[in-house]
Parts: C-alpha cells; structure tokens; sequence
C-alpha cells in the first residue's frame, strides 16, 4: 500500500522577480519579460556588478496577520519572502487551513547564509573598533558593543527560519527540515519532501526555498568567488544561458513556495491539481564531467518508471557561467544525446536570473505552469548557439508542450546535483 | 520488508579528543571539556568560557589539507572526523565498494566570518547621527579586505562537497541546517535515503563551531548562554536546579551508515543498528519550547514508533539536556508524556554536562555517545547534577557513570525554531 | 526630569513598536504577555528599547526577572510562592504592585505582575537615581 501513495503540486506561490504572484510570473515568463534590471536595493556603484534580479514593491505586512507582525522584526528579508510565497501558496491551492491536520503538515525549505544588516551592527563596532582596518578592540566590543545591538539580533539571520516561521504562523507540526545546499537546496527538499510524503509521515507539505542576496554583504561576497556577468549596461541581456556570449550569471532574490500533498488528501480536499511528482534523483559530479548529472537524472527517471523519449522538455539549471553551462550540457547529452529529435531545453534563469536557494522551486513552478498552460516559454537571450552547449534551447517563442513530463534540473558549482520529474495532470 | 541501516563506522572530533574512543573514555570519566575561550579575547563578554578542540592539526588525518586551507573549522573538523568514520568502516579508497551508491547527508553549520574585517568595515563606514552605514564605502572596502577563498568557504554546501570530492563519495549529497537538531535530521534522513534505496551507504554526522565573536555575542544577546565563567568545569549543568544557559562546544561526528545486507556481504564491523527516527515541529515560539513539550513528545513516539518499540525498550536516553531552564524542564516532561511511570526507570543523562553544546554536530557526537554505551555497557553520567529541581525528577545517572546492559538507546535534538528529532539505536543481533 | 505621563507615554510608544500593537490596546493594567501577547525574547527587545529610548541602563533580570525562583522551595511550594518568596519579590520588584498577586499567588501569576504601569514605574526610578556622572 504504501508504494501507492502519489504526490501532486496543488498550489504556487512566488515572489520573483518577475512579479508577486504566480499570474505575473507565468506573464512574464510567455511574453520573455526580464527580471534582471540595475541594482536600486543600496548603493552598488563600487561594485563591478550592478545589476540584479529584485523583486519590487513587496512589502511583508501585506501577507502577515496583523497578530503576527510583530514577528517581521526578526526576519531578515530571505524569511520575509518566505514567508510570504508560503502565504501566497496557500491562497493559491485555496487550502482551508482549520481542515488540515497539523500532525501530518510539514515545511521543507531550502535556504542560505543570510547577511546580517549592517546597521544593526553600527554602534556596536564605532564603540570597539582600532585605528587600523581589520582590527577590533574585542574587549570593547564585549563591554561597550554587545549592549549595542538588538538582543534578538542572531534570530534574524539564522538559515532554518524560513521553515520555523512557516511552521509556526501555520501551525504546521510535522516534519520540518532546511537543506542548506546552495543553488540546489530548494530542488533537495522537494525530493525530500516527496520521499517523506510517499514513505507517511505527513499528507500535506509546504515546500520553498527563499533568498535575498541583494544587501551590500551578501552582493560583495558573491562579487568575490561568483561567476558574475558583467554586462551592467544591458541588464536584460546578461543572463544568456548556453548563450555563446554568455559571461556570467546574474544574482537574483526571491522566493516560492509549493503546495505539494497526496494525492488522496488532495482530492479529498477538492483541490485543483497542477501536476504529479514521480521521480527523484540526487548524485555528486566529482569530477565535473557530468557524470553525476547524469547519474542524477537517470536515477530520477528510473524513479519515475519513465525513458528520456518521454520528457516534453528539461528544466534547466542553466546558470549562464562559461564553464558551468558547458558542463550542464554534457551531463544532460549523457542520458539525452541519442534522442531524436532532441529533448528541448529551457533554462528560466534567462528571464528570472539566479534565486540560489529559491532556483529550484521558482523554476520548477514554471515547467508546471508550462505542463498546466501546455506551453512552454522560451529561454531569452539564447541568440548563438555555442558548440560546447549542443543542445536544443527553446528560443524566440514559446512552444506547445506535448508530452507530459518534465525534468528539472539543477546542481552547486561544486558538483552536488538533483533532479525532479513531474508529470502533467490529467 | 524495509532495508535495515546499522552503523559500520564512526569518527569524532571533541572538546573531548580527537576520536570515539577519547570521547567516550572521557565522559566515562566525568571529564569536562570546558575552559575558558582562547580562541579570541572574551574577557569581557558576559560569557567567557566555551568547550574548544584543543590541538587540533588537520595534517594528521588528511594527505591533503591544503584543499581545506580556506575553510573554517566547520569543514576541517568535519574532514577529519569523515577520514575516522571512512576508515572505521573500511571505505578509504575502497574500490570493490561502487562508489555511486555511497552518499553523504550533514548538518554542518556556517564557516566563520571575518569578524574584524567586516566589524571594522561598518565602523568605518558608519554615521553615528543617521545610524546609517554608507554601501558604497561598505562594499568596496569588502572587495578589498575579504579574502575571496574564505568567502567562498563561508557558504553551507561546501564542508558536504569536500567530502564528497576527496573521499570519492558520489552519490546524493545534502547538508540541513536545523539548528541544534541538524545532525540528528541527517542522521534520520540519511537513514531513510538507505531505507528507500537511493543508496547503500551515507556518511552522515555534523560539523560545528560557533565559538567565535559573532557566535557568542548572538547566544549572549538571546541570554541563551551560562555566565557562570568560574570555575569552568561546573558552568554546564543541565537538569540542576541552578542551572543558567548552555556553554559552546566544536567539533564534528560522523557515522557511516550501512544498508544491513550490504555491510554483511563485505564483512563490515556492524556497531549497532538505527531502528527508529522521528522529526516534528513545535509550531509555537521561535525560541520558547512549547510548555507542555507537545512537539517533543510527539517526536519521541514517533521515533519509538518507528522503531517499532514501547517505551519499556529504551534502556538509556541521551537527553538533548542543555543546561537552559527551559530546555531541561520542558524534555523532562516530554519524557514522562511518552514514557508514565516507566520514565522513573530509564536514566537520562546529558552529554553536553562535559561536551558543552557542539550546536549543529551535538547530535551525531550524541548519537556516537549512544553508540559506545551500547557497545560497553556503561552509561555516561550528568555532571554538575548538584541540586535537584523539582520540576526536573528524572534519573540523570547524576555525577558517575553506571554499568547497565544497554540494547536500546534514545537521542533527543531539539533547536531553536521548534525542530524536533529523536534517533533510536539498537544492539545488532544477527 | 520627564513627568510620569511622558514616560508613559513612551513606554506605550516603546511597546507599540516591539509587540506591534495598536497605541489603544495599551492600558496602564495590561500585561505584557497575557494582553500584549509578549513572549519570552520580546522582554529582551523590550529592555533594549527602553534603554535606548530613555538612555538608561536595565542590569539583566532587574526589571524582568526571569525564572525568579527557579523551583526553590524556600520560594515556592505546590505551584505557590510562599510568603518568603512574596518577601523576596517585594525586594526584587518594589515597582511592581503585588496587592492581587498575593490574593492568588501562584507561580504562574508572577507574568501578571509585568505591566505597563509597572515598567513605568520602574523608569521613573531609573530616572530619579542620582546621576553617576
């Protein structure tokens, strides 16, 4: 009995660049909108990059309960956005919270390090710093600085809040994880959560990933080790995933939440049903040859009892870095290279930009809207294509989906990889 | 029938030494880990004390440290303490074993940030008047003074990558991160992973160390920590009634864990079996754990129920005891919840009386404490268990440890947020 | 010096922010936690903003204390504090009124004590200290 239990997708919700909900994400997606635009979050003029993904005009106390707010002072802007999409998903799979058992509720997000705001931290340091940078009188900063800053300073930053909060605002007591996995962490806890639904231990499941990189901690630090795009005068021409002239990817912020449940509890609730989850797959690509993005989609197809002909298209991860592309592109040959005509290929990073932890569920959303709608949008900024990419991206407009599954991709720059299949409803 | 999972491997580095068998020596002992910081000037913090790795030297675990030499020692330690577990289970460069099939699921914490740079960045960059910091100043002097490689090392999918790369471990990699409770959510998940077939084998544990000026000055702000600085040794008391916060610890558990039929067909050392794992939320408070112990509670049945076991089977819980008043109170009554009567009988003891609390990685070292107990037959002891509280009426094997054939062991985790995850190991019968 | 209704004042301003309440939830009687729905970091960040806002320095647990007693029972017997315990609470807390309190004293009471009139009585004292200076 318990091989039969199935999972389907129930509810979106997303803040994205590309809008603050589901409807102007799915519109910006059809009509090839960018996302990516210049940095207006703080002063980036001394940085080399200056253009980014941000989503406009959120304000978190639309979303929250008046009872609740007092809650948004200890969340940094990745929970906020969290919590909101989680809000939001909700709304959207119209989810009757009295009804749900809270036993059987979980949350899964993925999540990264969140900056602190450097102002919280002001007084603090002009009471305990030196003369010389890099260089803080610790006993001033023990004495005089540390009753200079909110006590409930570190709880703003802590990576698992995006799940707590969600948890809490929505009494959700079952299991609750935060995979901290970089740009693959949110694609993680939808496996997860869909191994954790199928195995019993809940029947309904907020799954996210949330971040916001757009702070001047955050943004510098990725300046420093990230492949960036430096294309700051074209901002919506600098995502170009498999793009011959691609130089980067572009940082994005946002988050998504998934309604994901059995399909029993679904149906028994009345829910409109989006799609299934049927695989799931994860490996490690040690030697960045692709290998273990292949190993990942193989093991996901197999999870889903399904061959390559049978994909309508891939998700990519798409990042539009030089090196990390052409790698992808490997990998994905691998187990598609024989197919004939060839899988087509999407990457939504091309419109949305990088969401890191939130990648996975935002872009995932758009293959399910894409299976929903029957159509899939098509990658922008995909003009030449490049020999070490052979692949056939989806490009100008979008094209009918004809075929009911989708595989979705997306792996870390050191190699840790996932891949979800999900299957039309029908 | 589901996969069964036992432990064939195990490595630890501690503020109680640099293996199993020194940390579980030591808490038999009694011994404490804890002094005061010498990691950097806490002299005037509130708290000044922590439980530190002492001499450690990564060179003598891996060929090549170098790879680490940017990381911080979240990553070391964890490098350290896999190189143990790996080659307890016989799995260092082991080609007869597919590679693919073995995974690593971690709940390693943040690396260390570079506290006096950016410190002294927002002070440079501050306007006492507006309570502003100029971004435009703030980030180029970031450009200028991070060291890009550390930066890198800072993010939270790196100490799982590393592993997975220089111990060829090539199957799913994960890293959570659920506060306290974070190596235990592997080790459970980890489990599962074997169980549903997604791999054979996963190196699962944790890795952590917020003994660092940003680390402490957060755990003081939240008024989490004990300010008992003198003597040391007596700060960490959990379950006493004057008990007054958790001391930091570091450090890293790992554990390998095995599909059962697996480890038998290679001759592998089997330690002992997982058999239950359990994982729920408070949904109530961010910091405050809910008063009657809901989530708690609801997280032990699950484990034992999972198991397969009454609460009569537990010989011996390894208690998430922190020493907070909140923390020990409210476990203790999420034991007797779950276990009446029978909870009188079972003794509870709290590892972090010695080890401090390791944050992310307690659990997996908690877990490797269940481990030996089972092994030796002897129970770790709470230290510092001076007065009783009232309200905390347990058997806490207060001071000494005990002889006791132990089959059956529990281990509770319990973080900041309301996440709940409780492991039950078994001995392994043929 | 500020007068007794500019404390107030800012007081309610203080809590507005941190419990994001309404300015006209707030009486001089209500509690902290049972009618402003104060938790246990809230009386942290309520101490730091009272501290910022009137300059002052909150030594821990003097204004809040927390966990007063912690189950001893020289202080507390069956749930109840005992007149001992009421004694030390008349010490620990002069600004706090313990008139109700003693007709019903038990433990869990103690929450109730934490009151905007009490913590405006609190910096009124504060203010009223000779300046170190």
């Amino acid at each position: 009995m318990a091989d039969s239990r199935r999972v389907v997708l129930t509810g979106i919700g997303a803040l994205t660049p590309l809008g603050l909900d589901a409807n102007a994400f799915w519109d910006a997606l059809v009509h090839c909108r960018s996302g990516v635009g210049p940095i207006t979050a703080f002063d980036a003029k001394s940085l080399p990059v200056r253009i980014a993904g941000e989503v406009h005009g959120f304000d978190a106390k639309n979303y929250i309960d008046k009872k609740e707010r007092k809650s948004l002072r200890v969340m940094a802007r990745s929970i906020q956005l969290s919590v909101a999409a989680a809000q939001l998903a909700l709304n959207d799979g119209n989810v009757d919270k009295t009804q749900l058992d809270p036993t059987r509720f979980g949350v899964e997000f993925g999540a990264g390090l969140i900056a602190s705001e450097l102002e919280e931290l002001g007084e603090a340091a002009r009471v305990s710093a030196n003369c010389q940078p890099g260089s803080i009188d610790l006993e001033k900063w023990g004495a005089e600085g540390l009753p200079n800053i909110t006590p409930l300073w570190m709880l703003k930053y802590l990576p698992n809040m995006l799940a707590c909060h969600v948890s809490i605002l929505h009494n959700a007591q079952g299991p609750s994880n935060t995979i901290t996995e970089s740009d693959v962490g949110s694609t993680l806890a939808i496996g997860e959560a869909y191994r954790i639904l199928v195995r019993g231990q809940a029947d309904f499941f907020l799954v996210g990933g949330g971040e916001s990189r757009l702070n001047p901690l955050s943004f510098s630090r990725q300046c420093l080790f990230q492949p960036l795009s430096r294309r700051n005068d074209e901002p919506e021409l600098a995502s170009r995933p498999f793009d011959r002239d691609r130089d980067g990817m572009v940082i994005s912020e946002g988050a998504t939440v998934l309604v994901m449940e059995t399909l029993e509890h679904a149906q028994k609730r009345g829910a409109r049903i989006y799609a299934e989850v049927v695989g799931f797959g994860s490996a490690f690509d040690r030697q960045r040859s692709g290998a273990g993005i292949a190993r990942a989609i193989r093991n996901a197809l197999r999870d889903a009892g399904i061959e390559p002909e049978d994909v309508d298209h891939i998700n990519a991860h798409g990042l539009s870095a030089v090196d990390v592309d052409a790698w992808e592109a490997k990998g994905i040959n691998e187990v598609f290279g024989d197919r004939d005509p060839p899988v087509k290929v999407f990457a939504a990073k091309s419109l949305l930009g990088n969401l890191g932890a939130a990648a996975g569920t935002t872009e995932l959303a758009a293959s399910v809207l894409a299976l929903h709608h029957g159509l899939v949008p098509a990658t922008k900024n995909f003009e030449n294509r490049d020999a070490n990419c052979p692949l056939a991206v989806i490009a100008g407009d979008p094209v009918p989906a004809t075929k009911p599954y989708v595989l979705k991709l997306n792996f870390t720059d050191m190699g840790q990889c996932a891949a979800i299949v999900v299957r039309r409803w029908e | 029938m589901r996969r069964r999972v036992v432990i064939t491997g195990m490595g630890a580095i501690t503020p109680l030494g640099h293996s199993v068998e020194e940390l579980y020596a030591a808490q038999i002992e009694g011994r404490s880990g804890i002094g005061r910081i010498s990691l950097f000037n806490a002299q005037r913090f509130p708290t000044q004390i922590a439980a530190e790795v002492k001499n450690f030297d990564l060179s003598r675990f891996v060929k090549e440290p170098q790879r680490w030499v940017d990381s911080g020692v979240n990553s070391q330690f964890a490098a350290a303490a896999a190189k143990q577990a790996l080659e307890d289970a016989d799995l260092l460069d082991n080609t007869k074993v597919d590679r693919t099939r073995i995974g690593v699921y971690l709940g390693c914490g943040e690396g260390i940030q570079d506290f006096h740079n950016l410190v002294s960045l927002i002070a440079f960059n501050y306007d006492a008047d507006s309570r502003l910091v100029d971004t435009a100043g703030f980030t180029s002097g970031a450009l200028r003074y991070f060291h890009p490689g550390r930066e890198a090392e800072q993010e939270l999918h790196t100490s799982a990558a590393h592993l997975a790369a220089y111990f060829d471990l090539e199957g799913p990699n994960f890293n959570c991160l659920t506060a306290c409770a974070a190596s235990s959510q592997a080790i459970g998940e980890a489990t599962e992973m074997i169980r549903h077939g997604d791999a054979d084998i996963m190196l699962s544990g944790g890795s952590h160390s917020m003994i660092h000026p940003l680390g402490v000055t957060g755990f003081n702000l939240l008024t989490a920590l004990s300010t008992s600085n003198d003597p040391p040794s007596k700060a960490s008391r959990p379950f006493d009634l004057h008990r007054d916060g958790f001391v930091l610890g570091e450090g890293s558990g790992m554990l390998v864990l095995e599909e059962l039929e697996h480890a038998k067909k290679r001759g592998a050392h089997i330690y002992a079996e997982i058999i239950g794992y359990g994982s729920t939320a408070d949904a109530f408070r961010i910091t405050d754990s809910h008063p009657e112990g809901r989530g708690a509670a609801a997280c032990i049945r699950a484990a034992l129920q999972d198991a397969g076991i009454q609460p009569t089977d537990v010989d011996y819980i390894n208690a998430h005891g922190t020493s907070t008043q909140v923390n020990d109170k409210v476990e203790t009554i999420a034991i007797k919840q779950v276990f009446g009567d029978a909870a009188y009988q079972v003794p509870v003891s709290s590892s972090k009386s010695m080890l401090g609390h390791l944050i992310a990685a307690a659990g997996a070292v908690e877990l490797i404490t269940c481990v030996m107990t089972i092994q030796k037959g002897v129970m770790p002891p709470t230290m510092n268990y001076e007065t009783p509280d009232p309200e905390c009426d347990l058997d806490y094997i207060p001071n000494a440890a005990r002889e006791k054939t132990v089959r059956c062991a529990l281990s509770n985790s319990f973080g900041f947020g309301g996440q709940n995850i409780s492991l039950v190991v078994r001995k392994f019968d043929v | 010096m500020s007068s007794r209704d500019e404390i107030y004042s800012k007081v309610s301003a203080t809590l507005v922010e941190a419990l994001n309440v309404d300015e006209d939830e707030i009486k001089p009687t209500s509690t902290l936690q049972g009618d402003l729905g104060a938790e246990s970091i809230d009386f942290l960040d309520i101490v730091f903003r009272l501290e910022r806002e009137f300059g002052i320095k909150i030594p821990r647990n003097e204004l809040f204390p927390e966990s007063i007693f912690q189950g001893d029972p020289e202080f507390v017997q069956d749930g109840k504090v005992t007149e001992k315990g009421i004694a030390e609470l008349r010490q620990r807390m002069p600004f706090a009124d313990l008139s109700k309190f003693e007709e019903n004293p038990e433990v869990s009471n103690i929450s109730n004590l934490f009151t905007v009139e009490m913590i405006t009585r609190y910096i009124e004292g504060k203010l009223s200290e000779p300046s170190k200076n």
